[in-house]
């Protein structure tokens, strides 16, 4: 029958009473007239009924108390978002966080900074810490103890700030420079220090137009301090020659009041020993070189020839024990080839450059050790 | 306060009494015994309704404590302005659609097997013909209805437990569904119409 298909569609809604009042006219209209549209009415009844039949399951008995507990582990996103919210609520933005970040890392950047500051070894304290033990190692053997320490740590210092370069002509007019503001403390002829600018690099401008302000010597005897000073304690108390090693070292403990009271202060006795030392002007530079070599006797040879090559006076051979050392008085001017010639005798592994000198002489001092 | 006001005002002006309203705001303040007492009041028909859609009861009470769990998380953005009842079966109809469509690719992955020594793939299919415990279960109407509702597809399987199983308004439906009377009303017609047809398949009348 036309017309069925439409009302047959009409029949879910109208069991359920969805239809409107005129279409629920024109169903019951048609399903008066036509027998099969009235059975497909009683097959949707059926159905429904079927379904309605189902029975109902019960829950599980633990189900209540499974689904609390889990609930009573699980975080609210209400609890959640509200702390986030309640952080973030003055602005929206990271403003506290990034308050608190700010002033954690102030503080801790603070605290850093003391701790790394008060062991960082600075240029003073390089020089500071280095000459007392200069002075310390011939005089009291108890402070022998500390020499292996603030030696070290001269040295670390240095090699931060810069390599040591070559004995070459370069650094030259930087030792006489070195050795102009030496004299001019000598001839201030005071108290240890008293003489002393409290920066030595202004007096250095002072002291000539010739001074190019070349930290290599310095760094130099910053490196070759700690081991040449106990060598050279060991060689001039072998020679007698003990007197002259304090003279030369003599100008390092008025550096040493004048820059840093607390590097004295930590060498109280050390500085309280070397203080009857008057400073003295020294008129030959200490040079000191130490060279490895298979020969030792052959290697002093070397030097010795050097020395004579170059116009060294005083020449001396002194052998101790498997040492070999060679002194000679030398001309400044001589130096760099000097130490180029001595470079045959072996491996030149560690030098003192002039500072405290005379204005064109050096005292030359090679230590030849055997490298075996 | 003046928020229960308005929510009260609210409840007035869409018609309805939430009689889990207070439990509901209580439990929104963090009183988990109100919360304990809506699971309670709530829990048979989640059971039912995951029941009903996935088809197994395993896999109901997962997803109706599932259902109770994010409730639970989520009941500050519940704003009382739908019955509790309305959103809580929302969301057991949502979890419940997501493990039935997990159970049919299972099953699906399950029926694919692979011949090794043919180097092909073929798929078993289910039996259509009745084996003779399936012939002894025939007139068993209750599983044939349930296996009937099993073969409707989701929307029309869905529909047809809200509103002939549960007994929920079509407003109500298209409401958990999102989507209007309408297309609730022809969804159900339909599923009528299969249900109708696979039982009188099955049982040879209704």
């Amino acid at each position: 029958m036309k017309g069925c298909s439409n009302i047959r569609e009409q029949l879910s809604a109208y069991i359920d009473g969805k239809l409107s009042a005129e279409e629920v006219k024109l169903v019951e209209g048609h399903l008066a007239e036509c027998p099969q549209c009235s059975a497909a009415l009683s097959d949707i009844k059926k159905v429904v009924a079927h379904l309605q039949g189902l029975e109902q399951v019960e829950p599980p008995a633990w189900f209540t108390q499974k689904v609390m507990a889990r609930v009573r582990s699980t975080e609210r996103a209400s609890e959640r978002k509200g702390l986030l919210n309640w952080f973030f609520r003055p602005l929206y933005v990271t403003a506290p966080i990034g308050a608190l970040a700010t002033a954690l890392l102030a503080v801790t950047t603070y605290f850093i900074f003391q701790g790394v500051i008060g062991d960082m070894p600075t240029e003073r304290a390089v020089r500071d810490s280095e000459i007392p033990q200069q002075i310390a190692v011939p005089e009291k053997a108890p402070e022998q103890k500390r020499a292996p320490q603030k030696p070290q740590r001269a040295a670390e210092g240095v090699t931060k700030e810069e390599t040591v370069g070559t004995y070459t002509k370069a650094y030259e007019p930087a030792i006489r420079a070195e050795m102009s503001a030496q004299k001019s403390r000598g001839d201030a002829g005071t108290g240890p220090g008293d003489s002393y600018a409290p920066a030595p690099r202004t007096k250095y401008h002072v002291a000539g137009p010739a001074y190019a302000p070349a930290p290599a010597p310095e760094m130099k005897v910053g490196v070759a301090a700690a081991p040449a000073t106990s060598a050279r304690e060991s060689e001039y108390r072998a020679s007698g020659n003990v007197t002259k090693a304090k003279h030369a070292m003599a100008p390092g403990v008025s550096r040493s009041q004048s820059y840093d009271k607390a590097a004295v202060m930590r060498d109280e006795d050390t500085y309280a020993t070397s203080k009857k030392y008057k400073p003295m002007m020294v008129e030959k530079a200490p040079v000191s070189f130490h060279i490895a070599a298979d020969d030792t006797a052959a290697a002093g040879k070397v030097v010795v020839a050097a020395a004579n090559e170059y116009h060294g006076s005083n020449i001396k051979t002194d052998i101790i024990g498997d040492k070999t050392i060679v002194r000679a008085e030398l001309s400044v001017s001589w130096l760099p080839m000097f130490f180029e010639k001595i470079k045959k005798a072996g491996v030149v592994q560690e030098k003192m450059a002039p500072m405290f000198a005379d204005v064109s002489s050096v005292q030359i001092t090679v230590e030849i050790i055997g490298s075996k | 306060m003046a928020q229960a006001m308005s929510k009260l005002s609210e409840n007035a002006e869409t018609g309805f009494m939430d009689e889990d309203r207070e439990l509901v705001l209580r439990s929104q303040k963090g009183d988990d015994d109100a919360f304990e007492q809506l699971v309670l009041r709530h829990q048979k028909k989640m059971v039912n309704i995951a029941f009903r859609i996935t088809g197994t009861y395993e896999d109901a009470c997962d997803v109706a404590q599932d259902a109770f769990v994010s409730a639970y998380k989520e009941i500050q953005r519940f704003e009382c302005k739908s019955r509790f009842s309305t959103w809580l079966y929302t969301i057991t109809v949502n979890l419940s659609k997501n493990r039935l469509k997990q159970i049919i690719t299972a099953r699906n992955r399950h029926e694919v097997s692979i011949h090794a020594e043919e180097g092909a793939i073929s798929i078993d299919p289910p039996s259509a013909d009745p084996n003779a415990l399936e012939m002894l279960e025939k007139r068993d109407i209750k599983k044939g209805v349930q296996d009937c509702i099993a073969k409707l597809e989701e929307d029309f399987r869905v529909v047809v437990v809200l509103r002939d199983i549960q007994g929920f308004a079509y407003n109500e439906i298209g409401a958990m569904l999102k989507v209007a009377e309408g297309t609730v009303k022809s969804r159900l017609f339909r599923a009528r119409e299969m249900l109708k047809k696979c039982l009188k398949g099955r049982f040879g009348e209704l």
